[in-house]
């Protein structure tokens, strides 16, 4: 996934006055919608 | 050059005002407004198997998206366009808008013969070249100035639409569509029955029935 995508995620979610895990969860998911996956998956 | 992808086929436009002409559609991965659900809310399953995401109109009423755009290949922009025998290519998503490089290309290197078209929820920002026909769908954090720029907009409705709560952005916008939410794959008539009345109460409003679910196509 392009490192580009992910800053203009974080931009993005900014410009909405999204903060801390607000902010995270606009940008992974969204990343996550495009097919992206984490190299590593979070223990569950 | 390469562009992000989720799939593109070929087939007429279903709603709106271009309904029935036939587009090069790109859907393009990925969306910032809907989210996946837990599978406890049981979702309706979408064709490729997947389980549809939860989407919120502009008022936050929820709604299941119809849409898979849960894909990513890095395809061709120059075989993508000479693919296109249409005059039309139609970039949708998702929200194409995430990906905003890619949008400014499809305008700096389309033909000037083809018209490009972009459905957006209009919760991005973005200076669309003047010839780009921009169709919007309020989604929640809908901003006013994108639908400003929209040549229409897309209401859904269902029943928890109200009148209400239609923002000024939508009531003082020149071509305005309301279509029912439907079934992934087909009609919804008691929401078609809602349309008409809201049509009668706003006359200017014009019906959009996604014609592609009617004809049995993508």
């Amino acid at each position: 996934m392009p490192k580009a995508l992910e800053d203009r995620l974080k931009k993005e979610a900014r410009a909405k006055g999204l903060k801390g895990k607000a902010a995270l969860k606009y940008v992974y998911g969204t990343l996550r919608s495009t097919g992206w996956k984490p190299k590593r998956e979070k223990k569950k | 050059m390469k562009i992000p992808l989720a799939e593109h086929f070929h087939s007429p436009q279903g709603e709106g005002l271009w309904v029935g002409t036939l587009m090069h559609f790109l859907r393009l991965p990925g969306c910032s407004v809907g989210r996946s659900v837990p599978p406890s809310l049981a979702a309706p399953i979408l064709p490729g198997g997947r389980q549809a995401w939860s989407c919120q109109t502009y008022d936050g009423r929820p709604f299941w998206c119809d849409t898979d755009f849960h894909h990513y290949l890095d395809s061709e922009l120059d075989q993508l366009i000479d693919e296109t025998f249409e005059d039309h290519l139609c970039v949708t998503g998702g929200e194409p808008l995430i990906h905003t490089e890619a949008i400014e290309l499809f305008e700096s290197m389309l033909p000037p013969n083809k018209i490009l078209h972009v459905e957006t929820s209009g919760t991005i920002p973005f200076m669309f070249h003047d010839n780009t026909w921009v169709t919007l769908s309020p989604k929640k954090g809908c901003l006013p100035q994108m639908a400003a720029r929209a040549n229409e907009l897309k209401v859904l409705v269902d029943s928890t639409f109200s009148l209400d709560d239609v923002p000024m952005y939508i009531l003082e916008h020149p071509l305005v569509y309301i279509q029912p939410v439907n079934y992934l794959t087909e009609l919804n008539k008691d929401n078609i029955v809602r349309c008409l009345n809201v049509m009668k109460k706003m006359p200017k409003w014009r019906l959009s029935l996604q014609l592609h679910k009617t004809i049995g196509v993508r």
